[in-house]
């Protein structure tokens, strides 16, 4: 009884607090878009199966009779060179990119986040200089060049490509997350709590990691644009999800070869790319303002 | 020149915010004569610095508005005023000085290239001065001041001078122009009290010396007490009393002034006392009539509907309170 | 164990003191130098009393309380509790010894965690000291705190930006008391609070300090609150203690120039304020950096009264009249 009354309360006051950073959001048009854009790209990824009629052409399927049909009724974005809808592919496409963005993001936050809380908190320990020497040794290195070499000795497919990209990009977390935990480190409010005996987990976890979260949810949601990008240059190259599965990268690549005849080939994917990207920067903007504290 | 440096008329200002209009400024009357010196005290949520950042019109205009009301300076409402001749205003005329001195420098230049650009822009405008002049002038400056060796600190960089100097440095640029009305906002309150006590007599020379009023802004009423001729009572967005400082202090008659002063602890020891029931109030629902009466302990049934307006007690001591209509002078028990 | 000594019942305290320190040095390793932020200080704080710090910016005096609450390791010298030696960092103390000395910090501000609830704040030191062992009986904890420093009990389910400074102060405050704590810093607990706000929370400290026969630590730079808050003071300045009295005593008698300096330049509402402070001396120069503490005595270069010895050797506290300490040459010469 008292658990309800208590969340009742709670949720009034959040609920309050949504409103409020929905005001903040909202005051920029260009974060609006973002948000539709991306409400519209989650729309098609996830319902792909009721919106696309040739379901056929993301599986080994070819049909040289349609084959390098401009855009038309029953295929609004053209056909490729095997006779594959690429209207289907590329809204499965969205699912692939969605998918890549979730798992690097879900693998990259969590060790990064996690190391860079422990390496600034005992900031100038053994632990801290181990740590942030490991992260400088991976940042020196070009994302993508690493991530190729990661996936030059792995096998090729999708997995190998996304745990490739997971290994380059948590580095940024962890420099993100340490810079934050440094600068609060010797705040008043952490010491009390030190000071009272607080248990480091506690400390760690339920003190600092909070006053992190703004930075962090605002970097992920700009970093789904950039995963995006990194993967469908890899599979630009071959490498990332292979043949059939429609992946953003592998299209352009393939259509790239037909221009500037069979130009529909290249670029419809190529637009949805801008818009995924595009998209999730607007939105990513957006919330980077719901966290920002404006005079007033 | 006739008339008053400074008039402030019924000034009334909004700002848009989300939940609603937060109702700041509600009729601010204020007036500062010529070479006089005015104090403005009230508690932090009385809106005394947003008041002063209208004249200077430095507030955020996306979304603070003027509803009603103007502010003459020397005559000319400064808010019909076009943006150039404010900042002429602002360059030649209004200096500020701002409670926190670290804040108010840039820390990436040099206390001479901040002094240099000053002068360049106020003084220097329409004359061609040479780098010596104006290297001549920043030291001069800075002397007056009596900060130590002058020369030297032209090349420091803010972080390397102590919070007192720093003040000092803002105040030296604030007399840089030959300007005519000086609003120092809290001046003392990041300073020790030895540093405070030189920097507030220093003020004071410096403001003799020339044809200059000063508004001085606080909270700490001693400091205002002990430099201004006449001073103003603020609270919630309107001006509740004004007299002259002597006056004001020996003899408040404003609930809150009473309260206020009544708070502040003794040298003399006598206990501390429990502080002013109730709470500023919020601007996004302000209180009906008298913004003061959920608080106050002598409240009538008029003071909830109706805004008071300033009543004439004495020569130059005016109270904004329903118990002194018609003329009375003291709070009758 | 040692918990015996700590309990309030337990060892009967020497001289009814609760806390004693002698001899307390705190240097930091800087890039510019070494910074004797505490440079050998002496005092004692019996139990029940509320003992005033003075000084202003680099005299240490929050340097004194961080160290006594563990934040800091002592240079030299010894911090005695309850006939205790407890002069080590907070790490090293036992968990009894946190319940019993709790600090308030300055800046309301910062002392509390923007991203946790009223609740949240005020329940850790319950949890962690397993003073209430369920939610039920926590949540009841939390609400007696609220109560006791006067806050609505709704206050649980708020967040710190939603509340002003003095109501954030508060909360700093119950957070101390939670542990229910025999000795109690206070480290200029209402300096950026408004005039009105202070005084409720003054007095609120005040009458906790006779409810719960709590001692105080209570640091400040102005001295027109200390004479009514403390009964000893003593004021510091650049590391050392300068002077220390009982508080009618040291208001009435000032002694050293240091004290009718600093005095003498307070701004004062009312004229039997100003006969009371004695006779103006102007305060010149600057306060010197901590790095740079001249020779001899630390005070020389702003004093009214020098004299030729005061440049060359650092005088030694003396005891002028009865509980009434001063370092200065011109008492040392008299005696």
């Amino acid at each position: 009884m008292k658990k309800t009354i208590f969340s009742q309360v709670l949720t009034s006051k959040k609920w309050e607090n949504v409103q409020r950073s929905w005001y903040k959001f909202s005051r920029n048009r260009l974060s609006i878009i973002g948000l539709i854009v991306v409400f519209i790209i989650l729309f098609l990824a996830i319902f792909a199966p009721f919106i696309t009629v040739h379901p056929e052409s993301v599986s080994k399927y070819v049909n040289f009779s349609e084959s390098k049909q401009p855009p038309s009724l029953s295929y609004p974005f053209g056909t490729d060179i095997y006779g594959r809808d690429i209207f289907t592919r590329t809204i499965y496409a969205f699912r692939i990119s969605l998918l890549m963005s979730f798992v690097v993001l879900s693998i990259s936050v969590s060790i990064g986040v996690t190391l860079g809380l422990v390496a600034g908190y005992f900031k100038d320990s053994w632990i801290d200089i181990l740590i942030m020497r490991i992260t400088d040794i991976f940042l020196s290195i070009p994302a993508l060049i690493l991530a190729l070499s990661i996936c030059a000795i792995l096998p090729r497919n999708l997995t190998t490509t996304m745990i490739a990209i997971s290994l380059v990009w948590w580095t940024w977390y962890c420099r993100m997350t340490y810079g934050i935990v440094t600068s609060i480190r010797g705040e008043f409010f952490i010491q009390a709590v030190e000071l009272i005996g607080a248990g480091k987990l506690h400390i760690l976890f339920k003190e600092v990691l909070p006053n992190c979260l703004s930075e962090i949810v605002t970097k992920v949601t700009l970093d789904v644009g950039s995963v995006i990008l990194i993967g469908s240059s890899l599979s630009f190259v071959g490498l990332g999800a292979q043949p059939p599965t429609a992946d953003l990268g592998s299209m352009i690549a393939g259509g790239a070869k037909y221009l500037p005849d069979l130009w529909w080939m290249s670029m419809f994917p190529s637009i949805a790319l801008v818009m995924v990207v595009l998209g999730f920067n607007l939105l990513g903007d957006g919330i980077h303002d719901i966290f920002t504290v404006r005079e007033g | 020149m006739k008339g008053n440096l400074l008039e402030v008329k019924d000034l009334s200002l909004y700002f848009k915010v989300f939940g609603g209009t937060l109702k700041v400024l509600d009729g601010v009357n204020f007036t500062v004569g010529l070479k006089e010196k005015v104090g403005l005290i009230g508690e932090t949520g009385s809106a005394k610095t947003t008041t002063m950042k209208a004249i200077m019109k430095i507030l955020g205009m996306t979304t603070a508005r003027i509803s009603k009301g103007e502010i003459l300076f020397k005559g000319r409402d400064i808010l019909k005023m076009n943006e150039a001749k404010v900042q002429e205003m602002r360059r030649k005329e209004i200096s500020m000085i701002f409670q926190d001195p670290t804040a108010a420098l840039n820390p990436v230049f040099t206390i001479g290239s901040q002094i240099r650009n000053i002068i360049k822009y106020s003084v220097g405008m329409g004359k061609k001065l040479t780098k010596a002049e104006i290297k001549a002038r920043g030291i001069e400056a800075l002397r007056k001041v009596m900060l130590p060796d002058p020369e030297r600190i032209l090349n420091f960089y803010p972080i390397q001078l102590s919070g007192g100097m720093r003040q000092r440095v803002c105040i030296a640029m604030a007399f840089l122009s030959n300007l005519n009305l000086l609003i120092a906002d809290e001046p003392g309150t990041s300073l020790d009290v030895t540093i405070k006590d030189q920097i507030l007599r220093l003020l004071e020379d410096l403001v003799d010396e020339k044809y200059i009023s000063v508004i001085l802004i606080s909270h700490a009423l001693g400091m205002v007490k002990n430099i201004t001729d006449r001073t103003y009572v603020m609270y919630a967005g309107s001006m509740v009393e004004v007299a002259k400082t002597a006056e004001l202090f020996t003899n408040p008659l404003h609930p809150y002034s009473q309260a206020l002063i009544a708070v502040v602890p003794k040298l003399t020891g006598g206990g501390m006392s429990q502080g002013i029931p109730g709470y500023i109030p919020e601007y996004l629902n302000p209180p009906l009539g008298c913004r003061f009466h959920p608080r106050c302990d002598y409240v009538m049934p008029i003071c909830k509907v109706e805004k008071p307006t300033f009543f004439k007690v004495k020569k130059s001591h005016q109270v904004a309170c329903w118990l002194f209509k018609k003329g009375r002078s003291q709070i009758d028990q | 164990m040692r918990v015996g000594y700590l309990k309030k019942e337990g060892a009967k305290l020497i001289n009814n003191n609760i806390l004693t320190v002698k001899n307390l040095k705190k240097y930091f390793v800087t890039q510019q130098g070494i910074v004797k932020a505490v440079n050998d200080i002496d005092f004692s704080i019996k139990e029940g009393e509320i003992f005033g710090l003075v000084g202003e910016s680099g005299s240490g005096k929050s340097t004194v309380a961080y160290t006594i609450v563990g934040l800091y390791k002592p240079t030299e010298g010894e911090i005695t509790y309850r006939n205790q030696d407890i002069s080590n960092e907070s790490k090293e103390r036992s968990k009894e010894l946190k319940k019993e000395i709790q600090i308030v910090f300055q800046d309301p501000g910062t002392s509390i965690n923007p991203t946790r609830s009223i609740y949240q704040i005020l329940e850790l030191p319950l949890r962690v000291h397993a003073i209430a062992n369920n939610h039920k009986d926590r949540t009841d904890k939390v609400k007696k705190l609220l109560k006791m420093v006067e806050l609505p009990e709704n206050y649980i389910y708020t967040y710190p930006e939603m509340i002003g400074g003095g109501e954030k102060q508060m909360v700093s405050i119950a957070r101390a008391l939670a542990t229910n704590p025999s000795l109690v810093l206070l480290d200029e607990p209402t300096s950026a609070l408004d005039v009105s706000i202070q005084a409720k929370i003054i007095y609120m400290l005040i009458k906790l300090q006779k409810d719960f026969n709590l001692s105080y630590l209570f640091i400040t730079h102005d001295l027109s609150l200390m004479r009514n808050v403390a009964t000893s003071v003593a004021i510091m300045y650049l590391g050392k203690i300068c002077e220390n009295a009982s508080s009618s005593e040291f208001f009435r008698n000032p002694l050293h120039p240091y004290t009718q300096m600093l005095l003498s330049s307070i701004p004062v509402l009312t004229d039997e304020e100003e006969k009371l402070k004695p006779k103006k001396v102007k305060s010149i120069g600057e306060i010197p950096s901590p790095v740079n503490i001249p020779t001899g005595c630390s005070f020389h270069s702003r004093c009214h009264e020098k004299m030729d010895i005061c440049s060359k050797e650092d005088p030694v506290m003396v005891e002028v009249t009865k509980g009434h300490f001063v370092r200065c040459h011109l008492y040392k010469l008299r005696m």
